[in-house]
């Protein structure tokens, strides 16, 4: 190996290029890992590996900068490098200071490495002859005094405890000719095993060009499969097919995965951003950064960084308050901020969450109507969430003072669009004084898509298979074919009952505007050309069909053969989106496909129903639906206000479920039946609330519990409710606790389930285990309570269900009085 | 005697119009046009090129040219002109596509005035071809731009 470099070396200029800009390249990768170590460091001052290897990625930059003859850069290394060894050896403490010297060093290097790369040339070689001095001093002078070797921070100073040879002074050869290749010198680890031949330095542009013609040969191939289906007869033929195809497969994943990178390399510097920023502040921060190993196309990660480090520089400048703040408002003066990465339904979501002061709605609102977005009436009547929305508006931003550190005039806004840029979305749940956290959700776009191809009104469309969960078909006569599965009316909305779930039902057709579209597939695309208009909706055909049904008091299409939808052989995709499913009624399933994305022309990019559209197997193209945009166009899962800017999601907190927003019905029942919302409790027994005093149904995070006068309340809508723990008032029968649902999810920081009741004017939320269903229950035959609280049992779908006596409950949780009943 | 210039010629309705030769790729036949609902009114659709995706543009409608055999019913212009345009695959639904026309740039002049203003906000000029006829020069940036959708 060695003399193989010298070689290179001698051969020529331009091979001297590459190896200085091979060098230049690595060290700086080293470098965000040096950055990452010294962080570390400061927190665990006895981490002696990340000490050793901070000093590794310094002492071998020293190395080869020594031989290929870079001066400044060795010397600015080599200070850093001894002031790290006297670290490592425990005669200097790793304060503050010292670390922010050993990191300017490290800065210092890599701005010299840039111009290097550059223009091979170091610039002014005295340029950091101070710095160097001032990290030869500070290791000098501290330290500890009796030590003999106290007047020199020099080369060659101590044995290391990692058995690494001591710094040798500078210009010494003991440094091999190929050290500058591999990692290490001495210590193991991953890489110092690892010689060059290992891995290859690629332009990127040629991995782009794979990437494409592979998408083109998977094209090809799938082509020549359909082709073939007319030949099964011929063996050679189906063989080589057979052959050709599984090629075709492998080839496609490991170019695909040629360009996945591990989003470490985006969170390696948040470490030092954190840390500087933090410092500057006069905050202490904990960082913590889980799902490091995430994957992401590379293409992508390039465009998120710069969101990414502004999203986390505003949670420590604005969001993470000061500890003086924190510990007058009870919190740990560290203040914590966490970054999480995952995989989520074919896309990946990166999750920032602070502890810190929440974001100010009222400054929000103010800002909101001195900027003209909306008037004042308007910005009273919105909702926290609504007006956290608003942050996303173009323009709007509530620093008036730009900051030093984030202000810069970049905002939240700047960031929305850049995510929605790559077709990702932004969340964000702010609670006041309890932290703020935002989720982005970035689409893999350049990657194969397994997708399942859809078909309505002869139109074909491809929904990403990670956000698919089942299909459900309703065969010849709208006959779901079992029991666990049937479509009913809920307030005059078909809605899917799906073992014991309720899910909203969206037409693809409706949604798209097609419906009226009904033409011979073959025919489709000249037909399509002119949608017609006042075309029928397939929602309201079903709606008249379903309804006519209900009106008899019966469950719909429930193993009815007799009850045919219009257009009978419908199947419905359950798609996933966030936390939400809702069923997607498309003509027909068609079949599953890996699928190539390509981008959407400028003309319909901005289409928000679609991420890209794809060539499938028979060569014709296939949109690509969108199903977090489609789920919002549809307005399922998120409860978004007139002003919410199109693209943000509301967030999970603000979910509501199929009867929200809704509004209590009151008397539309016959009187031997009732609309319940069927609760599962702890110990699996069946309570029932009436649906004509629910408000909303709402998952809220742990957070929004608080403890306020020996009960617990939550914020919901700007108003404190009270909460009851169901099975507080009406203990298990097997096991008693106190408080057992609340406290386990305090403790667990579950998600807890409220049903918000409106009694009057009032609100009172009741804290229920578990949602089961809503159903409209013959009460015919009810029998007598057998505990206080209850208004009667009643046995549906086979089980005893207790009704709740709501005014009892409110009575027995000291909360009577609250508010008149709605009604008697 | 100006500077001869090559314009590849097409139809839409009764109008003559033309491209830059260089602009243009190649001509091909539009069979499967998947629709793209909520588009503009004036995209047609997606056509697949040798794997590659293209929106195909109904001049037509965006020149809101009247008279032509697709009038007042569906579009009917079986003829995909493609455009090498950098931003992504396009082309452009044609009536007829004509031959290859060498004008002189010297007899280049404004779109005319009478022109209905729709399709002369489309047009950079045109050329006097022979006595009778006019060649509109189309603006391809302009047609290709993305418009609020309808």
């Amino acid at each position: 190996m060695a003399d193989a470099h010298d070689d290179d070396v001698l051969a020529g200029m331009d091979d001297m290029d590459d190896v200085v800009r091979d060098f230049v390249a690595e060290c700086l990768e080293q470098l965000e890992e040096f950055d990452r170590e010294l962080v570390d460091l400061e927190r665990n001052p006895d981490d002696r590996e990340a000490l050793a290897s901070a000093f590794r990625v310094l002492h071998n930059i020293k190395g080869t900068a020594g031989i290929l003859g870079f001066t400044a850069l060795e010397a600015v290394a080599h200070a850093g490098e001894g002031l790290l060894a006297r670290l490592r050896d425990g005669l200097l403490p790793p304060r503050p200071e010292v670390t922010t010297a050993v990191l300017r060093s490290g800065d210092a290097v890599r701005v010299l490495l840039e111009r290097i790369g550059a223009d091979l040339s170091e610039g002014d070689p005295k340029e950091n002859a101070t710095l160097v001095m001032e990290v030869e001093r500070l290791a000098a002078s501290t330290t500890a005094p009796g030590d003999g070797d106290a007047a020199s921070a020099g080369p060659g100073l101590v044995e290391p405890p990692t058995g690494e040879t001591a710094t040798p002074p500078a210009g010494l050869p003991p440094v091999p000719a190929d050290a500058a290749f591999s990692v290490d010198l001495g210590a193991p680890g991953p890489l110092a095993t690892a010689p060059t031949d290992a891995s290859v330095r690629v332009d990127v542009a040629h991995l782009d060009e794979l990437v494409e013609s592979t998408g083109e040969l998977v094209l090809v191939r799938n082509r020549i499969v359909e082709a073939a289906v007319a030949h099964v007869d011929d063996p050679v033929l189906s063989n080589l097919i057979q052959r050709l195809s599984a090629i075709v497969s492998g080839l496609q994943d490991r170019v695909l995965a040629t360009r996945m990178q591990p989003i470490e390399s985006l969170m390696s510097r948040l470490p030092r951003v954190v840390r500087d920023l933090a410092v500057a502040c006069g905050k202490t921060v904990r960082l913590e950064i889980v799902g490091r190993e995430t994957e992401l196309d590379r293409s992508i990660l390039e465009r998120i960084r710069d969101p990414l480090t502004h999203i986390v520089r505003n949670a420590v400048d604005h969001g993470i308050e000061l500890p003086s703040i924190r510990i007058a408002a009870g919190k740990d003066p560290e203040g914590s901020l966490r970054i999480r990465a995952f995989h989520d339904a074919g896309q990946v979501v990166i999750e920032i969450a602070d502890d810190g002061a929440g974001m100010d709605v009222d400054a929000i609102r103010r800002t909101a109507v001195e900027r003209g977005f909306v008037d004042a009436e308007e910005a009273a009547s919105l909702e926290d969430q609504e007006l956290v929305n608003l942050t996303f508006l173009p323009g709007f931003s509530t620093t008036t003072e730009v900051t030093r550190v984030s202000g810069r005039g970049v905002g939240m806004d700047v960031v929305s669009e850049s995510l929605q840029r790559l077709g990702g979305t932004i969340d964000v749940a702010s609670h006041r004084g309890r932290g703020t956290t935002i989720r982005l959700r970035i689409p893999l776009t350049l990657a194969i898509l397994p997708s399942l191809i859809v078909e309505t009104v002869g139109v074909r469309f491809a929904l990403a298979h990670a956000s698919v969960r089942e299909i459900v078909s309703l065969g010849e006569s709208g006959d779901t074919g079992s029991d666990e599965v049937s479509l009913t009316i809920l307030r005059g909305t078909p809605v899917l009952r799906l073992r014991g779930r309720v899910l909203p039902l969206v037409h693809l057709a409706d949604e798209l505007g097609i419906a009226g579209l009904e033409v011979d597939e073959a025919r489709a695309p000249t037909a399509a050309d002119g949608l017609p208009e006042g075309v029928s909706s397939k929602t309201d055909s079903w709606r008249g069909k379903l309804g006519a049904e209900l009106e008899d008091g019966e469950t719909i299409l429930e193993g009815d053969g007799e009850t045919g939808v219009e257009g009978g052989d419908e199947s419905i995709v359950v798609v996933q989106t966030g936390g939400r499913s809702f069923g997607l009624v498309v003509d027909r399933v068609i079949d599953t496909q890996e699928i190539v994305v390509q981008p959407l022309g400028a003309v319909i990019a901005e289409i928000p129903v679609y991420v890209g559209a794809t060539v499938l197997g028979d060569g014709r193209v296939a949109l690509i639906l969108d199903v977090p945009r489609l789920a919002r166009r549809a307005r399922i899962g998120a409860a978004i206000g007139a002003a919410s800017p199109s693209g943000v999601v509301a967030s999970e907190a603000q979910h509501e479920d199929a009867v929200g927003e809704r509004g209590p019905a009151v008397g539309e029942i016959a009187p031997d039946r009732l609309a319940v919302l069927i609760c599962q409790s702890p110990d699996d027994g069946r309570t029932a609330v009436p649906v004509r005093i629910i408000k909303r149904l709402e998952e809220l995070p742990r957070s929004t519990l608080e403890r306020a006068g020996g009960r617990f309340v939550i914020q919901h809508r700007g108003r404190v409710i009270p909460v009851i723990p169901v099975a507080d008032i009406l203990p298990e029968r097997r096991k008693k606790l106190r408080h057992p649902e609340l406290e386990r999810a305090f403790l667990a920081d579950e998600a807890i389930q409220v049903v918000i009741c409106a009694w009057g004017d009032q609100r009172v939320g009741l804290v229920v285990h578990r949602v089961l269903d809503i159903v409209e229950a013959s009460i015919e035959e009810r029998s007598p309570p057998s505990r206080d609280g209850v208004l009667f049992n009643v046995v549906i779908a086979e089980r005893v269900t207790e009704v709740l006596d709501f005014e009892r409950i409110l009575a027995m949780s000291g909360l009577e009085g609250v508010g008149p009943p709605i009604s008697g | 005697m100006g500077r001869i210039v090559q314009f590849c010629t097409f139809e839409v309705g009764a109008d003559l119009f033309g491209i830059l030769v260089d602009e243009a790729k190649e001509v091909i036949r539009l069979d499967e046009v998947t629709p793209v609902p909520l588009a503009p009114d004036h995209v047609r659709g997606l056509v697949n090129l040798r794997g590659r995706i293209l929106t195909v543009i109904d001049l037509e409608r965006r020149l809101a040219v009247a008279g032509g055999p697709s009038a007042g019913g569906l579009a009917s212009a079986q003829h995909g002109l493609v455009l090498d345009v950098e931003t992504g695959g396009l082309c452009l639904a044609v009536d007829r596509v004509g031959d290859v026309v060498e004008v002189d740039d010297d007899a280049f002049e404004a779109p005319p005035e009478t022109m209905p203003e729709a399709l002369r906000t489309m047009l950079l000029g045109a050329y006097k071809i022979g006595t009778e006829r006019l060649l509109l020069v189309l603006d391809t940036e302009r047609v290709i731009a993305p418009t609020p959708a309808a």
